[in-house]
């Protein structure tokens, strides 16, 4: 029941997002995960449509905050005024206090407001003046951040990288899509006459479900061989973290979840792979490379690292 | 992940063509190639080095760094040049010499053909022969260690132009293949494989060394290229010589068991010298001693029979200097038949045959370093009777009359023949007579020039002319050559004795004391020794008895020495265990081990069987290590054995669940997609349940059990598989 609904949903936002069946999914995987989703492309790509899209189609409170060079913390999470009828200072809840988040083009913010919202993201709570909102649940960020190389940007840290449970890229359509794209309708319109498929109550279900899937000493035998392969590799300045781990496992019980399956097997793990792992193993020539076909190192290690039999 | 780049690495990812295709990393092969030809450049002129670098430079700079490239005809010239260079300067193209210099500038011209892998592999195996061919030159120790290092150098450069993994790989940099790319973490790994494999082989290689059936000498010799000028010589012209050249190297080395001679006892007889022909002395008794005899219960039974001395002891000079050694020689190849004992000998190996004046030749010329036991007792008389005294009285005639007469005038004066000869010791000592290495010409009457007009000599020069006054008043003498004294290796328990302790002295016969050592050289007054002499061999400082001779510890020696001690140590141990382990020690070891009855083919065939074992045993180690849990692992080998008949093929990375999607459409050989068969649509959903079922004990549990997994096999082995209708 719960599957088929949330496979509708993905139907459903394949018609808006034309030819990226692979990403949708993957953004759909990352709410049930419980985490956090970066989306990361040049701009105009369709980030924020869906966002929205997700947003409207789940059922969830959204707002928007778009992030500047000047934004200030305060802008973010709220800040506290002064009331004269009782005279106090009273607190102004932030755009943050929402269920999903969209925090456009995140890498132009200072760092400083960078981390209010990844200190929000992190513990699911607000403080300001010595007092402590509770951030609404489910809560899910979806950060969008244009690529490096684009002027005036403040490249997240590794450390704060590491907070988005997955990553993904749209990339440009193909031929067929883009045709489609710019032949159909508008999609603004199409999101504006979106109507929620799933109830909150539903959507924590799915997530306590997929908390209990089965995970055997064979699977992990399989994420430890991959896990070890990237520390032993020179690709990267370092291998991927036990926090790094952990996420494509939860990310992968996901996966196996929309494939309604009670246990994870390797080709769950190979499907949120890269979308878990790339953004935590960063090399130089990562941005370079950009819809240039190069060869993905991170893609690689899966040919190369065997599946325990 | 023990192994992983080797089982993970899947073919759909590089074919065998791609491979090949690959640029070859060619500094690797470089390297390699010329530290197979370094410890060559040692034996051979000069001009091949120079020429071989000369060669590698201009391949270095065409072929790595791309600066021009290299022209057809240049090789041909080359080719011609280096054939040349090397007629030039051998005047022949055989022979150990221009052979080797042929094949090392062969070698190193090789370089310039490498075009393919094929190119490499030749360079790389020829490589492992001329490794070889610096034994011809030496077997020195520090040769044979360093040669571990080019074998390295080549099987890396060989596994480097092997790997698969190369380019994109996650253990390779990905850089550009030529860059040298030293101690990356992708040549880290790669020779830590190779370190791991070498070290598979190393029991195989114990195993080949101890038991491969071993020839009972070289299958060919050398020719020596040995100077005669160095050591002892089996003739003696004193007046000859103007100028003597002692070479610093190693004579034998001995140790000995129990007792130590001290000083003066240093004296090791070789050979006697009995004829005088004016000029010349030479060795004409053949006599076999008649007072040797076999002894049955020898202690080195199984190696060699000893035999002893049947003499009256009673008859010695004296008994508090009468101390017995027991001593092991590894005498050098000498190129002569003369065995050499601390004085003379009371028991020594069965082979050889004493002669009555005492000293021991061989049946064979000794081409080869020998390794024997012997015994000696200090003034062991050794004859009780003098036999063929007109032997050691002769003295050719018309020869020398001033010392003829000055002898008989010197003989009325003394007593006993003892004072006569102690007589001349005194002149020796107390006139103007010099020790010296470039002693003048002399003329024809040697003895009286050297006696009464140059007074300046060597050894020879004093031995002989002793001998011959004792012979010119007819007291029977002799010239016995040897050396005289040794280095002790400090860090160690035995001596050295060098060509440069070369010595000769006398032997005269007193009646009632028989033949006793008389060493005028000694008699010489220290203060005219050349004092040059004295610091060069200072190890000989016992020969002149007043020179103050310190004894040194082993915390005083310079440090070189300590070096030259240690690199000879190193040199002796390398003899005793590698290059001396012969048939006679390979049959003494199988009979320790109780193998002696075994013939050579049973021993070659055991030992090859061991080594199949041991590799067998290794083999499944890995496997086992592989696969955890055995039986799922076997099954799944028999799975993959069903379906490569259709040349279908699980990928290692392919999980079940996408194998199967592969497989409905027909999809799971990228490397080779016309030779895929179609299965049948029966044959697919027989897969499909079986891989589901894995999918399900391996997944959806925990862990799986033993029973499931028996299960599985089962289903694995039940399979039935058919080709597509069509």
């Amino acid at each position: 029941m719960l599957n088929e609904k949330l496979n509708e949903i993905l139907d459903t936002l394949s018609n808006i997002i034309l030819g990226k069946p692979e990403q949708l999914k993957l953004a759909l995987v990352c709410l049930l995960a419980q985490g956090h989703l970066l989306i990361e492309d040049l701009p105009g790509m369709g980030k924020t449509t869906l966002a929205h899209a997700l947003a409207k189609i789940l059922g969830l409170e959204f707002q928007r905050i778009q992030f500047t060079s000047d934004i200030l913390p305060g802008d973010i999470t709220g800040s506290s005024i002064y009331k004269r009828s009782n005279e106090s200072f009273e607190f102004h809840k932030g755009p943050i206090f929402t269920q999903v988040v969209l925090a456009d083009e995140i890498n132009r913010a200072s760092p400083k407001s960078q981390s209010a919202l990844l200190e929000a993201m992190e513990e699911g709570q607000v403080t300001a003046d010595g007092n402590t909102y509770e951030l609404p649940n489910p809560f899910f960020v979806i950060a969008t951040q244009n690529s490096f190389h684009q002027i005036g940007t403040y490249p997240l840290p590794e450390s704060q990288l590491d907070r988005f449970l997955i990553r993904i890229t749209l990339g440009f359509p193909e031929r067929e899509f883009e045709r489609k794209l710019l032949s159909g309708n508008d999609s603004r319109k199409q999101i504006a006459q979106l109507q929620a498929k799933i109830s909150t109550d539903e959507l924590k279900t799915a997530q306590r479900n997929i908390e209990e899937i089965t995970v055997s000493e064979a699977l992990y035998d399989y994420l430890q061989d991959l896990i070890d392969a990237t520390r032993e590799s020179n690709q990267w300045s370092h291998g991927l973290s036990p926090r790094a781990g952990l996420s494509v496992l939860k990310a992968s019980k996901a996966w196996a979840f929309l494939q309604e399956r009670e246990f994870v097997i390797p080709e769950d793990i190979q499907a949120v792979w890269c979308a878990v792992t790339e953004h935590r193993l960063l090399n130089e020539s990562m941005d370079k490379s950009y819809g240039k076909g190069f060869s993905n190192p991170v893609k690689n290690l899966l040919q190369q690292v065997a599946i325990p039999r | 992940m023990s192994v992983p780049s080797f089982q993970a690495l899947s073919t759909d990812q590089v074919s065998i063509e791609e491979i090949n295709r690959r640029p070859i990393k060619i500094t690797s092969v470089l390297i390699a190639h010329q530290l197979v030809l370094i410890p060559l450049y040692f034996f051979l002129p000069f001009w091949i080095f120079v020429f071989n670098s000369t060669v590698l430079s201009l391949v270095y700079l065409s072929q790595v760094k791309n600066k021009f490239n290299l022209i057809k005809g240049l090789k041909v010239i080359l080719t011609l040049v280096a054939v040349a260079g090397v007629f030039a300067s051998f005047h022949r193209l055989a022979g150990r010499d221009a052979g080797v210099s042929l094949i090392a500038i062969m070698y190193g011209l090789k370089i310039i053909e490498i075009e393919s892998k094929r190119d490499v592999y030749i360079l790389m195996l020829l490589g492992f022969f001329l490794l070889l061919a610096t034994f011809l030159f030496s077997s020195s120790a520090l040769i044979a260690i360093y040669q571990f290092i080019p074998v390295l150098a080549i099987l890396y450069a060989l596994q480097s132009i092997h790997r698969i993994d190369d380019g994109n790989s996650y253990r390779s940099t990905g850089v550009v293949s030529n860059r040298i790319t030293f101690f990356n973490s992708s040549s880290r790994y790669l020779f830590s494989q190779l370190v791991k494999y070498l070290m598979l082989a190393l029991p195989i290689m114990i195993v080949l060394f101890l038991f491969f059936p071993r020839l009972s000498g070289p299958i060919w010799k050398m020719p020596g290229n040995k100077n005669a000028t160095s050591g002892i010589s089996e003739t003696m012209t004193p007046g000859a010589i103007s100028s003597l050249h002692l070479s610093d190297e190693i004579a034998f080395r001995a140790k000995f068991y129990g007792d130590e001679p001290t000083g003066s006892e240093f004296y090791w007889r070789t050979l006697v010298l009995d004829t005088f022909d004016g000029l010349t002395w030479t060795h004409v008794n053949n006599v076999i001693s008649d007072n040797w005899a076999k002894e049955r219960n020898s202690p080195f039974q199984k190696i060699k029979t000893i035999e002893k001395i049947k003499s009256n002891q009673s008859t010695d000079l004296s008994t508090d200097t009468n101390r017995n050694y027991r001593y092991e020689i590894a005498l050098e190849a000498t190129q002569q038949n003369w065995l050499t004992f601390l004085d003379k000998p009371s028991r020594v190996i069965s082979i050889a045959k004493v002669l009555n004046d005492a000293s021991v030749s061989t049946t064979r010329k000794l081409f080869a370093r020998i390794k024997y036991r012997a015994e000696s007792q200090t003034g062991l008389s050794f004859n009780k009777v003098l036999q063929s005294r007109s032997l050691y009285t002769s003295l050719p005639k018309g020869y020398n009359p001033r010392s003829m007469s000055w002898a008989k005038k010197e003989r009325e004066k003394s007593k006993t023949d003892e004072q006569f000869i102690q007589s001349i010791l005194k002149k020796i000592h107390q006139e103007e007579y010099f020790y010296t290495l470039s002693p003048p010409v002399m003329d024809e009457n040697t003895v009286d020039s050297f006696l009464f007009d140059e007074q300046k000599g060597f050894c020879e020069h004093y031995a002989g002319t002793l001998v011959f006054l004792a012979r010119a008043v007819n007291i029977p003498a002799r010239v016995v050559i040897g050396y005289q004294g040794a280095e002790k290796n400090l860090l160690s328990d035995y001596w050295i004795v060098r060509h440069s302790n070369a010595h000769a002295w006398t032997e005269i016969w007193f009646a009632g004391k028989g033949w006793v050592r008389v060493d005028p050289t000694a008699a010489i007054a220290k203060h005219r020794i050349e004092e040059q002499l004295l610091t060069d061999y200072a190890q000989r400082g016992n020969l002149f008895e007043s020179f103050e001779f310190d004894s040194i510890n082993v915390g005083d020696i310079p440090f070189s020495k300590q070096f030259e001690f240690w690199l000879d140590q190193l040199d002796s141990g390398w003899n005793n265990w590698f290059l001396e382990y012969n048939l006679i020690l390979q049959k003494q070891l199988m009979t320790s081990l109780g193998l002696d009855k075994l013939s050579r083919e049973q021993i070659a065939l055991l030992s090859l069987l061991a080594i199949i074992v041991f590799m067998l045993f290794i083999n499944m180690n890995w496997r086992f290590k592989k696969g955890k849990t055995s039986i799922l692992f076997i099954a799944i080998r028999l799975l993959n054995k069903k379906l490569s008949k259709y040349n279908i093929k699980i990928q290692s990375n392919h999980g079940f669940d996408e194998f199967l999607s592969h497989l409905k459409l027909g999809n799971t050989h990228p490397i080779n997609d016309s030779s895929q068969v179609k299965l049948s649509q029966k044959s697919i959903r027989r897969l499909e349940t079986l891989l589901q079922f894995y999918l399900s004990i391996r997944y959806s549990q925990n862990n799986c059990s033993i029973e499931e997994q028996k299960a599985f096999y089962a289903r694995v082995k039940k399979l039935k598989l058919s080709r597509s209708a069509k």
